[in-house]
C-alpha cells in the first residue's frame, strides 16, 4: 500500500481505508508552517482592509490542507465529503447573510428641514410647579408606575415585584428610609428615574418626559410615611438642569411629509 | 463522526458570527484591543498545534501500518505538544488576569489603559472562543490518552484502529479551529 503516487480511488472493497504515505503528512506540515509564517509576517504590514482578506485566505488554505490530508477527507467516501462541506456551506450562508446585512444596512439620511419650518417644542418644563405634588400628577405617576416599575418594585413599592427575585442588588423598597443613594426628595428620585442607578439593574427612564418623571417621583413618595422635602438650592439646581429649553425641531407631521417627498424623489413612477 | 464534527463547526460558527457582528459595530475597539494579545505566544501555539496535528496524523498512519509501538510514541509527542499549548495559554491568561483584561463586568480599564467603552466585549469573545477551544484541547487529550492506553494493551492492528482514527479526527478539528482563531483574534485589528 506504500504508494507515493496518486492515491487509489476510495471505497474499493478490500481496502476501505486509504493509507496516506507519510511523506505527504510531512509535506503538508511543512506547508502549514510556511503559511503560518507568511500570515504572521503579513500582519506586520498594513494593507488596510486587505489584511483581513489575506489572513482569512491563508487560514482557509491551511484549513483545507488539514481537512483534506491530515483528516483524510480527500480519501473518504462521498457522504462524508458532502456532510462535512455542507457544514461550511451553511456556515458561509450564516456568515454571508449576517455580514451583508451589517455592511449594507443603510442609515437613513437625517431629514433636512428649512429654517422656516422649525418650531419650538412646548415651553421648558416648569420645575417650580412640577416639584409640588398635585392629585393629577400623582394619578399620572400611578399609571406610569404600573406600566414601567411594578415588575421590579412591586405594586406596594416594597421592591418585591415578580422580577425582583432575579435581580442583584434587589430593587429599592420605597417604604424603607435607609440606603437611598440619591436621596428620597423629589429631585433625588427624579434624578434616579432620569439616569438610572449605575451598578444596579435600575435603568434610566430618560425617554419619559420631564413631567412624567416628576409624576413618577411624586407617586413613589406616596409609599413613604415621612418623605423629606427638597431645599430651595435643590430646586434651583434642578431648574437649571431640566429647565433648559429644548432645541428647535421639525414637527412630526412635517417630518413625515418630508420623508415621503424624499422617498418619492428617489423612487420615480411609484416604484 | 463526521456528522459530529459538523455540529462542532456549527458551535464555533455561532461564536465566529458574534465576532463578525461586533467587529462591524466597533472596528476601532477591535483594533485597540487586539494589541493586548501576544502575537508571538499565539504564533508559537499555532506551530505547536500544527506540529501536534502532524504527529497525530503520523500516529494514525502507524496504526494503519500495524506499528502500535511507533503509533504510541507519536501520540505521546502529541500529548506533550498539547501540554505545551496549554502551558503557553495559561501564561497568556494569567497575564490578562493581571491586566484586568477580563470579560464583561470583571473588565478593569484602570489596569490596562484601554479607552474604548466596549473593550470588555472583545475579551468576552476572546475568553469564550479560546476557553471553549481550550476545553476541546482537554477533551482531545483525554481521548488520545485513552487510545494510547488501548494501544499499549494491544487492542489495535491494521484491521481495527477506528478509535485511533476518530481521536485523530477530533484532534485535527481542534487544530482547524485554532487555525481560524489565531488570525482573527491575534493578527488582524
Amino acid at each position: 500500500m506504500e504508494k507515493s503516487g496518486k492515491p487509489e480511488s476510495h471505497g474499493s472493497h478490500d481496502s476501505p481505508h486509504h493509507i496516506t504515505p507519510l511523506n505527504v503528512y510531512g509535506r503538508v506540515f511543512g506547508s502549514l508552517i510556511c503559511l503560518t509564517i507568511i500570515t504572521v509576517a503579513t500582519s506586520y504590514c498594513d494593507f488596510g482592509s486587505l489584511n483581513i482578506l489575506i489572513a482569512m485566505a491563508i487560514a482557509t488554505i491551511k484549513a483545507l490542507l488539514v481537512i483534506l490530508f491530515f483528516m483524510g477527507l480527500k480519501y473518504e467516501g462521498q457522504e462524508n465529503n458532502v456532510t462535512f462541506f455542507c457544514s461550511f456551506v451553511f456556515l458561509a450562508i450564516f456568515v454571508g447573510l449576517t455580514s451583508s446585512d451589517l455592511l449594507y444596512r443603510s442609515t437613513p439620511e437625517p431629514v433636512k428641514p428649512d429654517a422656516s419650518e422649525l418650531t419650538m417644542s412646548g415651553p421648558p418644563a416648569d420645575v417650580q410647579k412640577l416639584v409640588k405634588p398635585t392629585p393629577e400628577l400623582v394619578a399620572k405617576g400611578k399609571a406610569l408606575f404600573t406600566q414601567n416599575c411594578v415588575t421590579c418594585h412591586g405594586g406596594e413599592g416594597k421592591g418585591d415585584g415578580p422580577a425582583a427575585a432575579a435581580l442583584t442588588p434587589k430593587p429599592r423598597n420605597f417604604t424603607a428610609t435607609e440606603g437611598w443613594k440619591f436621596g428620597r426628595t423629589v429631585s433625588g428620585i427624579f434624578k434616579t428615574v432620569t439616569n438610572g442607578s449605575p451598578g444596579t439593574p435600575m435603568p434610566p427612564f430618560a425617554g419619559l418626559s420631564a413631567e412624567d418623571r416628576f409624576a413618577v417621583a411624586h407617586y413613589v413618595r406616596t409609599f413613604m410615611s415621612s418623605a423629606p422635602e427638597d431645599t430651595g438650592a435643590d430646586v434651583a439646581a434642578l431648574t437649571k438642569e431640566v429647565g433648559t429649553p429644548p432645541k428647535p425641531h421639525l414637527s412630526v407631521e412635517r417630518a413625515m411629509e418630508k420623508v415621503a417627498e424624499e422617498w418619492a424623489a428617489g423612487h420615480p413612477a411609484g416604484k | 463522526m463526521w456528522l459530529f464534527l459538523v455540529t462542532e463547526v456549527m458551535l464555533f460558527g455561532g461564536l465566529f458570527v458574534a465576532y463578525i457582528i461586533f467587529r462591524n459595530l466597533y472596528p476601532e475597539m477591535y483594533h485597540e484591543a487586539h494589541h493586548h494579545l501576544n502575537k508571538v505566544m499565539g504564533a508559537i501555539n499555532t506551530i505547536v498545534l500544527i506540529f501536534s496535528s502532524w504527529t497525530m496524523a503520523t500516529a494514525v498512519g502507524m496504526a494503519q501500518r500495524n506499528e502500535p509501538k511507533k503509533s504510541f510514541r507519536y501520540m505521546a509527542v502529541t500529548i506533550v505538544c498539547a501540554c505545551v499549548f496549554l502551558v503557553i495559554k495559561f501564561f497568556e491568561y494569567e497575564h490578562k488576569f493581571h491586566e484586568g483584561l477580563l470579560p464583561g463586568g470583571y473588565f478593569d480599564a484602570a489596569k490596562n489603559g484601554l479607552t474604548h467603552p466596549k473593550a470588555d466585549l472583545f475579551f468576552s469573545l476572546y475568553f469564550m472562543m479560546t476557553g471553549l477551544h481550550g476545553l476541546h484541547v482537554l477533551v482531545g487529550m483525554s481521548l488520545i490518552v485513552w487510545v494510547m492506553w488501548r494501544t499499549k494493551r494491544g487492542d489495535f492492528n491494521s484491521h481495527y484502529y477506528t478509535p485511533v482514527e476518530m481521536s485523530g479526527l477530533y484532534w485535527h478539528l481542534v487544530d482547524l479551529i485554532w487555525i481560524y482563531l489565531f488570525p482573527l483574534l491575534y493578527l488582524i485589528g
